[in-house]
């Protein structure tokens, strides 16, 4: 039921009723003359008009958007889903007029400006900018969970080294077979692929055991071989021993140096001290 | 009406109008017509092949009055 303008008019301008009653009558006597002849604007409310013996009236921008303030900064936003999701979508914007805006709106979008707008009724129509930005920052955001998912994978490989290559398979000579199927005939050479003694080994899953850890860089049949392939490491590493092992009722002498609390360590001892070592060391756990 | 009286009628007329509106209140002007606000939902729109979810808005109506 529509509210009479008269006792708001006479609220507003702290008048009685019926002063507000004459004063409006005034008012709108001159503005229907107007309007018969060219019309009259109001500003900031909009423009009557009256043709055919019929008054109209247009509201201007101003009153456009001061009836949608709520509504402000919503643009219309593509959608992607499926019809059906899309129908219901609509469904559910079909709300009170007084209901929140959050609960209509696709998208907020920039707000409107000034009076001389000329836009019609709706907030802006068109895809807004916000939401290539939305885009954006989506890709930008994918793209930084990447990273940061690299840099965890990169962390926990570094320091759980669950993928390093098997310790017997540095073995140069063990492509396609283990270590101790490839052993090499004693002193034979003075490179070194000597075979693992897996039976003697502990177990791999426990990389952390201090001082076990070390870099294998010789092995021989013969106690005095090892020890002779060992003097020579001794001039360049403080620690250098002979550990024996046995492979298939068979005992080796290994050169080992070290000693490294893990394998990790062991490795990148290993790979920092390479060009002093042969290409056949490898990390071993002897202890 | 002086005519800063006629001024000051004038901003208040328009005034109660655009705050009454703005509150979805119809308003009637006795002898010129009644002021009223639409509300129009968000509504999916298909236009060249996009779908699109329109955003809600309110449209002013003026009905004259029949004298």
């Amino acid at each position: 039921m529509p509210e009479s303008i008269t006792p708001l008019l006479a609220e507003r301008l702290d008048v009685s009723e019926k002063r507000a009653r004459s004063l409006l009558r005034t008012l709108l006597q001159e503005l229907r003359h107007r309007a018969e002849t060219d019309g009259v604007q109001l500003p900031e409310l909009g423009t009557f008009q009256e043709q055919d013996g019929v008054l109209t009236f247009e509201p201007s921008p101003s009153l456009r958007r001061y009836v949608n303030q709520q509504y402000e900064g919503l643009s219309a936003e593509a959608l992607t889903v499926a019809p059906s999701d899309a129908a219901a979508a609509g469904m559910a914007g079909a709300d009170a007029p007084d209901a929140a805006p959050s609960s209509d709106a696709p998208v907020p979008a920039e707000a409107a400006s000034d009076d001389s707008d000329a836009r019609g009724d709706a907030p802006p129509t068109e895809p807004s900018r916000s939401g290539a930005a939305r885009r954006t920052s989506v890709l930008v955001g994918a793209l930084l969970l990447l990273i940061a998912l690299g840099g965890v994978g990169w962390f926990v490989y570094n320091q759980t080294n669950v993928l390093a290559p098997d310790p017997g398979s540095t073995n140069p000579a063990s492509s396609g077979q283990t270590a101790e199927q490839t052993a090499p005939p004693p002193d034979t050479t003075q490179d070194e692929t000597p075979p693992s003694d897996s039976a003697a080994a502990p177990e791999r899953d426990s990389t952390y055991a201090p001082n076990s850890w070390a870099i294998v860089v010789a092995s021989r049949a013969s106690r005095a071989a090892a020890e002779e392939a060992a003097e020579r490491y001794r001039i360049r590493f403080d620690t250098v021993e002979v550990v024996s092992g046995t492979v298939n009722n068979e005992t080796w002498y290994r050169v080992a140096i070290g000693w490294y609390d893990s394998e990790p360590e062991a490795e990148q001892a290993l790979d920092a001290q390479a060009a002093s070592l042969p290409s056949g060391a490898w990390t071993h756990r002897l202890r | 009406m002086s005519s800063s009286t006629a001024e000051q009628v004038i901003d208040a007329f328009i005034d109660v109008l655009r705050d009454e509106l703005a509150e979805g209140r119809a308003v009637e002007v006795p002898s010129l017509g009644t002021f009223s606000v639409e509300h129009h939902p968000s509504a999916v729109e298909e236009a060249d092949g996009t779908r699109r979810l329109t955003p809600p808005k309110n449209t002013v109506a003026f009905t004259p009055d029949p004298e």
